[in-house]
């Protein structure tokens, strides 16, 4: 069967989500020719009219807007010594698929990391005294400044209409806001979101034990706003069906709300689904791409000639890409040479979950994105350094969702039977959870590769997940429980269970924890230890850019999805006020 | 390391209803169906300690735990997901626990804090309670 060739275009994009939506519309208005690839389907608004997207089991159960693990599985292995195995389910992580990707169905927490969070190496470098931290850890610093970037954080939190109270305006601390958050140049686009029943009853606990709480910063708007695109998104009507959830009020930030529609009025962007792009391939000298190799709805071979190639797929299938491409050296955990693969990271999760008989937290009217945070334990503003780790958490009491199937019941609540419909009618709605959200560090020996076993339909490897909790972590999470616990005894529920990961954890992956795989593809000063500059270009071939979660060298707190919008809009700035007047490598290493 | 079992759901579902029937006719001379509640719910309880060992029953792939637990996930999913999967008849498991179903607008409601919700629920294809 011959390959057929398209016509050549300025960019290919690969992949429709956040990153690869924001570098469409970025590079289309500088009025380059912008062709995208997106695996999956088209999400269009009627697919999530109202009242479709109420309905627990399609999306919360069987991930309706996730990709499948047919499409998307990756194999997994505790480390080097085992043979990794498939995805079959998912579990702890479940990636999306189709226009808009993870970006449609997302919680809508859009928060930014610390400076220091940023600069953790210096951090580590200078707090911790040598041998405190252990040996195999591998962070780094992003490589840019706050006032390098904070500029981008500012115009993606403006194109989603980030809700919240500003806590830091450039350098004036106030009230109500996180008052560990970096300077901001401007305050929050549009005001918190309503505060729930758990979300008072945490602030007021929290508050007493001397933390500083302020609500999650949301994606999910509070008010009617229109974005520096033109489109416009509606006030959040606290539906309950958001996390896993395409919005059917057309209120939660997502490509489709914020980009989309600017976006397909365009001429010079175009863009095809069912389109699964197989590699990128390069001129012979291997210095820059030529286009893309990819399989249409039809099943033929195509080839997409561009002069730019966009790589926005998710964290792990960018990572998957370069790998089957060829671009970067692929990393090798015994010698430590090579990059694609190296600083992968992960995230967990855990806290308790408190019974009220005499409260209605009427779950079902809540955001996403609904929650009351304090940002007091991260990196810098706790003596992690005298507790022998390094990281930190959200600590929050959030309330994403309140459908019945995944409610939460009392311990000795039986599993079935009359007794677990009597314990469900007894307690759903009077339970709220404090949780946490954990760093998570990059060490040498976990890091992905190809598998050498299992393939995809097409014969190619699947990537490989070498990854297991290191005592740092878990030294973490124990510190963590000790603060949740005291908070939860402040709060005196009638009863309370609790979840933290023991100090001989292994990676459970039947559990969900969160979609936030980071790294793979990281960004940094140095070659020897990146695969991608400042400018998300790979340092290998200069026409490819690699924006996500793959170019954190390790995972803070935060929810990632603020940083990926900042670094790509960032790196689309660069791309047309740097690579465009003068093709080739933007960083002298 | 994650589900690993070769068997798509419905052949676990139905490899266990077979498994367990046969030893029911066994033990009880009738199938599961047939026996009185109590009955019904020591066997569930065997199946779901591995007390009724699938291997002693020729099926080396599947264990009855995790039969019972793809059993007990689908039970509860037909009893609150929306009528129109063929559960939760008339939203009656809703009704029960005090959940709105698909009304999904609570703009007004989210600020009255431990107010009980009033109002019963509906599901996708519009049926009220």
């Amino acid at each position: 069967m011959a390959t057929v060739n398209k016509e050549e275009v300025d960019v290919v994009v690969v992949g429709l989500g956040w990153a690869g939506s924001l570098m469409s519309i970025e590079l289309a208005m500088a009025g380059l020719k912008v062709r995208a690839l997106e695996r999956g389907g088209d999400r269009g608004y009627e697919e999530f009219a109202y009242p479709k997207p109420a309905d627990e089991y399609a999306y919360g159960v069987r991930n309706k807007v996730m990709a499948t693990p047919a499409e998307a599985a990756v194999t997994v292995r505790y480390n080097m010594s085992q043979t990794a195995l498939p995805t079959r389910k998912w579990g702890a992580f479940a990636p999306g698929t189709g226009v808009g990707g993870s970006g449609l169905h997302w919680t809508a927490v859009l928060i930014r990391p610390t400076p220091t969070d940023l600069k953790l190496k210096t951090y580590a470098d200078q707090a911790y005294k040598p041998g405190i931290l252990q040996e195999d850890m591998r962070i780094m610093d992003f490589p840019f400044s706050w006032d390098e970037i904070e500029p981008y954080y500012t115009k993606f939190e403006h194109i989603c209409g980030q809700s919240g109270n500003t806590g830091n305006l450039r350098g004036q601390i106030l009230e109500g806001g996180d008052p560990f958050e970096g300077p901001r140049s401007e305050p929050y686009p549009l005001p918190a979101l309503e505060d729930t029943l758990n979300n008072t009853m945490f602030v007021k606990a929290a508050k007493k034990l001397g933390y500083h709480p302020f609500p999650n910063p949301s994606a999910c708007v509070s008010r009617a706003w229109t974005n520096p695109y033109g489109n416009q998104i509606a006030p959040c009507n606290y539906c309950g069906y958001c996390s896993k959830y395409p919005c059917l009020n057309y209120s939660k930030a997502s490509p489709q709300t914020a980009v989309m529609d600017a976006l397909k009025r365009m001429d010079n962007f175009s863009y095809e689904v069912h389109a699964n792009v197989m590699k990128v391939v390069l001129h012979d000298d291997k210095k820059t791409a030529k286009g893309v190799i990819y399989i249409d709805a039809q099943g033929n071979e195509c080839f997409q000639p561009a002069k730019i190639v966009v790589l926005s797929s998710f964290q792990f299938c960018n990572v998957r890409l370069m790998l089957l491409s060829g671009i970067g050296k692929p990393y090798n955990p015994v010698t430590e040479e090579g990059v694609v693969g190296r600083n992968y990271a992960f995230l967990s999760n855990g806290g308790s979950t408190l019974f009220f008989k005499d409260k209605n937290f009427n779950p079902f009217a809540t955001a996403g994105a609904t929650g009351q945070m304090f940002n007091d334990i991260s990196p810098g503003n706790f003596d992690g350094p005298s507790l022998g780790f390094i990281g930190g958490a959200k600590i929050h009491s959030s309330q994403a969702t309140g459908t019945p199937i995944s409610t939460a019941l009392p311990k000795g609540t039986p599993a079935w039977g009359t007794g677990w419909k009597e314990g469900l009618e007894e307690w759903y709605g009077h339970s709220m959870k404090i949780s946490i959200t954990t760093t998570c560090q990059s060490y040498r020996d976990i890091y992905l590769d190809l598998d050498p076993n299992y393939k995809d339909e097409y014969g190619y490897p699947l990537l490989r997940m070498t990854f297991d909790w290191k005592q740092n972590e878990l030294k973490l999470q124990q510190y963590l429980k000790g603060i949740v616990s005291n908070i939860t005894k402040e709060l005196n529920p009638d009863s309370y269970s609790e979840s933290f990961l023991p100090m001989d954890a292994h990676f459970d992956l039947t559990k969900y924890v969160s979609t936030h795989n980071v790294g793979g593809a990281v960004m940094g000063d140095n070659p020897r230890t990146s695969a991608l500059n400042k400018y998300l270009q790979s340092w290998d071939v200069h026409n490819v850019f690699v924006p996500g979660g793959n170019a954190f060298p390790q995972n803070f707190q935060a929810n990632p999805t603020d940083t990926i919008g900042a670094i790509t809009l960032m790196a689309a700035q660069a791309i047309k006020d740097i690579y465009l007047k003068n093709p080739g490598p933007m960083v002298q290493a | 390391m994650g589900y690993q079992i070769p068997f798509h759901p419905q052949q676990i579902l139905q490899t266990g209803i077979r498994l367990i029937d046969g030893w029911c006719q066994q033990q009880h001379q009738k199938a599961f169906h047939q026996l009185a509640t109590a009955d019904q719910e020591a066997v569930l309880n065997q199946v779901q300690k591995n007390q009724i060992s699938f291997a002693d029953l020729g099926e080396s792939a599947l264990q009855g735990s995790q039969f019972f637990s793809e059993l007990l996930s689908n039970t509860k999913h037909g009893y609150l997901s929306d009528p129109m999967y063929g559960g939760n008849k008339g939203m009656k498991a809703w009704i029960a626990i005090g959940f709105p179903g698909a009304r999904a607008s609570y703009m007004e409601w989210v600020k009255q804090h431990n107010v009980p919700y009033p109002l019963g629920p509906i599901s996708i294809k519009g049926e009220q309670a």
